[in-house]
């Protein structure tokens, strides 16, 4: 698994806002890949940098109050850090998709839904405007809304808040990206609708082998979607592991505390909500780079060494990566 | 839709009344007497006295409004105390050369200014967004005959590129209308271009933070889409109000510009009117801007539906 090439390569992304009070470092270092076909799921508590990674590799960024300061952003082996604004429009919709947290404000309102779909196909395939119409009532049919074309001639305050986000996916998905990024696409969305979105996403990755990078806070959704799980706190990574290893032997501190109440692997019952564990103390300012474990001050485990020094990233195991000095013991008996 | 533009203009109606009510009025509040006034310095209380009474001006107030407004609403707005003829034939002479200006005026802020704000706003913070925020407020301060004295003075005077003042129709002479026009409509539009401008950059920067324009970039789509076809409906409604209001002001504005121009519109007749104290044709003229404002008014409520489906007329 491990010896295909991967489709996205971050390393070392290093994303900065300027600010009133100085630059604020809010993604410092973050490394991964995400192979053709693979979902990884990026946590962390609000805050922590996930949706800043995921516009960094989108290039959407707010223009003049951020930069990626340092790393590459590699897809296929082209770094999209340093690429142009030109190319970043061919890639995104195209090679990149994306949706987002806010179903209900993320669709255009004076635009029908059709024109919003077919806008992207006339884009990036060079549809005529009716091929590209038709086509829209496809992706449609495809991301499961009743009544397709009666929909397509719709405006986005027509639709419920589940539907608005199967229009985002219909339109996320319609030049066959080879990743999507959701960014908590059913956090804004009532439980059951939540499981239909997910089990569409779960269906539409199994019909098209298209990757994902999944942000997400519910450790349900985790388990049933992902392959692969990166940590961050603070803006580092600070564990990855594949997912039944990670909630089999979490072994940074922050994901144990995370993960306090584990849900048993496997139990997909649509609509789990075990949301990431309270932990005590609140997360570090970004103003200056790391000198230190960023989490010691609110971990139990905390020596001296953690808060003089930054702990390197060290192997847990297959894929399993971790930065703390004094990671959790094995509960299961397994090896390190 | 229909039954809602038919329910908007009955409720016009009191609006108008009180208006013309108003209107009616002017000519006592006014002071001077226009009996005394059109039968001249020498004449005897006697003549006076005759012409009140032909005029009708010695019957009650309210009866005598009553009969002005019906022979108003019959399109009869009397007769000129000057010229004796019809205010309605008056002011239908007049129209052309001030729809003509209201109309080029419109395209020329039309032209500067939305394009302006639009620019501001996709480059805000930066030099070309301060450079049309200062357009923006000197063109707003300068008042109409400074812009107006300073183009004649330059592009007619010394450069002898336009003519100086006059007008000709469209229909007659276009080149010669459009060389009449050019320094009209500059000046009565710089102002209302810098209102327009800066109402258009402040609805597109409050739309270009929304959502959906990240989902647009996220498209792939270029600026241009993004702003043409993304954002600008959806900063309509503001902008077209501001128009519409635009249009309102462009009323007053007229005076002021026909006068300096020599333009033989309906504000030059209202400006000779008033000089004459010709009472009928200054309420004639009044009562047709009050109604070409109402109208307005309500074309800018209906366009709202044209930009925002979620508006509807029921
Ligand atoms: N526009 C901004 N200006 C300044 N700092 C910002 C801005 N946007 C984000 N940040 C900084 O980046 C950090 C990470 O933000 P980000 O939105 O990525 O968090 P997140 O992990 O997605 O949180 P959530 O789960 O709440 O969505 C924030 O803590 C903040 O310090
Ligand atoms: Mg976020």
């Amino acid at each position: 698994m491990t010896d295909t090439a991967p489709l996205l390569s971050v390393r070392n992304l290093q994303t900065r806002f300027r600010t009133d009070g100085g630059e604020v470092h809010a993604v410092d270092g973050v490394s991964f890949d995400i192979r053709p076909g693979q979902t990884v799921a990026l946590v962390g508590e609000s805050g922590c940098g996930k949706s800043v990674t995921s516009l960094s590799i989108m290039r959407l960024l707010p223009a003049r109050a951020a930069r990626i300061a340092g790393g590459e952003i590699l897809l296929n082996g082209e770094n999209l850090a340093t690429a142009t604004e030109q190319r970043m429009r061919r890639v995104r919709g195209n090679d990149i998709s994306m949706i987002f947290q806010e179903p209900m404000t993320s669709l255009n309102p004076v635009l029908t839904i059709g024109r919003q779909i077919a806008e992207t196909l006339e884009l990036h395939e060079g549809l005529t405007r009716r091929e590209a119409g038709e086509k829209a009532i496809h992706l449609l049919a495809s991301v499961q809304i009743p009544e397709p074309k009666r929909r397509a001639a719709e405006y986005p305050h027509e639709l419920s808040g589940g539907m608005r986000q199967r229009v985002m996916i219909a339109i996320a998905i319609a030049c066959s990206p080879k990743l999507l990024i959701a960014d908590e696409p059913t956090t804004a969305l009532d439980v059951t609708i939540q499981a239909q979105i997910l089990d569409l996403l779960a269906d539409l990755k199994e019909r098209t082998n298209m990757a994902m990078l999944f942000i997400t806070h519910d450790l349900g959704v985790v388990a049933e979607i992902a392959d692969h799980v990166v940590v961050m706190y603070a803006g580092r990574k600070i564990e990855e592991a594949p997912v039944a290893d990670l909630y089999a032997r979490p072994r940074h501190p922050y994901t144990a505390g995370l993960f306090g109440a584990l849900p048993v692997l496997g139990s997909s019952a649509g609509g789990q909500t075990d949301r990431l564990n309270e932990i005590p103390g609140s997360v570090p300012s970004l103003r200056s780079p790391a000198s230190h474990c960023t989490f010691a001050p609110r971990c139990p485990r905390s020596t001296d060494l953690c808060r003089a020094e930054v702990p390197p990233l060290a192997g847990q195991g297959a894929g399993h990566l971790a930065a703390c000095f004094h990671p959790e013991p094995d509960q299961k008996g397994g090896t390190a | 839709m229909l039954s809602y533009i038919l329910r908007r203009l009955a409720a016009t109606i009191p609006t108008l009344l009180i208006v013309s009510l108003f209107i009616f009025s002017l000519l006592y509040i006014g002071g001077g007497d226009p009996a005394a006034m059109l039968a001249g310095g020498e004449a005897s209380a006697v003549e006076v006295e005759k012409i009140r009474e032909t005029l009708g001006l010695n019957d009650p107030y309210l009866s005598r409004y009553m009969d002005w407004l019906t022979a108003a609403l019959q399109g009869d707005l009397g007769q000129s105390l000057y010229s004796q003829k019809p205010v309605t034939e008056l002011i239908l002479q007049r129209v052309e050369p001030t729809a003509m200006l209201t109309v080029t005026t419109m395209i020329v802020v039309l032209v500067l200014s939305i394009p302006l704000g639009i620019l501001a706003a996709w480059q805000a913070g930066r030099a070309t967004d301060r450079a049309v925020m200062i357009f923006a407020v000197v063109g707003f301060s300068v008042p109409i005959f400074v812009v107006a004295y300073v183009g004649i003075y330059f592009f007619s005077v010394q450069w002898r590129l336009l003519p100086v003042q006059g007008y000709t129709s469209p229909f007659e002479d276009f080149p010669d209308f459009l060389g009449h026009m050019v320094l009209p409509s500059l000046a009565l539009g710089l102002t209302l271009s810098a209102l327009v401008a800066r109402i258009t950059r402040a609805s597109m920067l409050e739309v270009l933070s929304q959502h959906y324009i990240r989902t647009a970039r996220a498209k792939g789509l270029g600026d241009r889409p993004m702003l043409l076809r993304h954002a600008l409906k959806n900063a309509a409604v503001p902008i077209v109000t501001v128009i519409g209001l635009a249009v309102a002001t462009l009323i007053g504005g007229v005076v002021v510009t026909e006068t300096v121009f020599a333009i033989p519109g309906v504000g030059r007749l209202t400006v000779d009117a008033i000089l004459r104290r010709d009472f009928p044709v200054i309420q004639g003229v009044l009562l047709v801007f009050s109604f070409v404002y109402v109208l307005v008014n309500l074309a800018v409520d209906l366009s709202y539906s044209l930009f925002d489906p979620r508006i509807r007329y029921r």
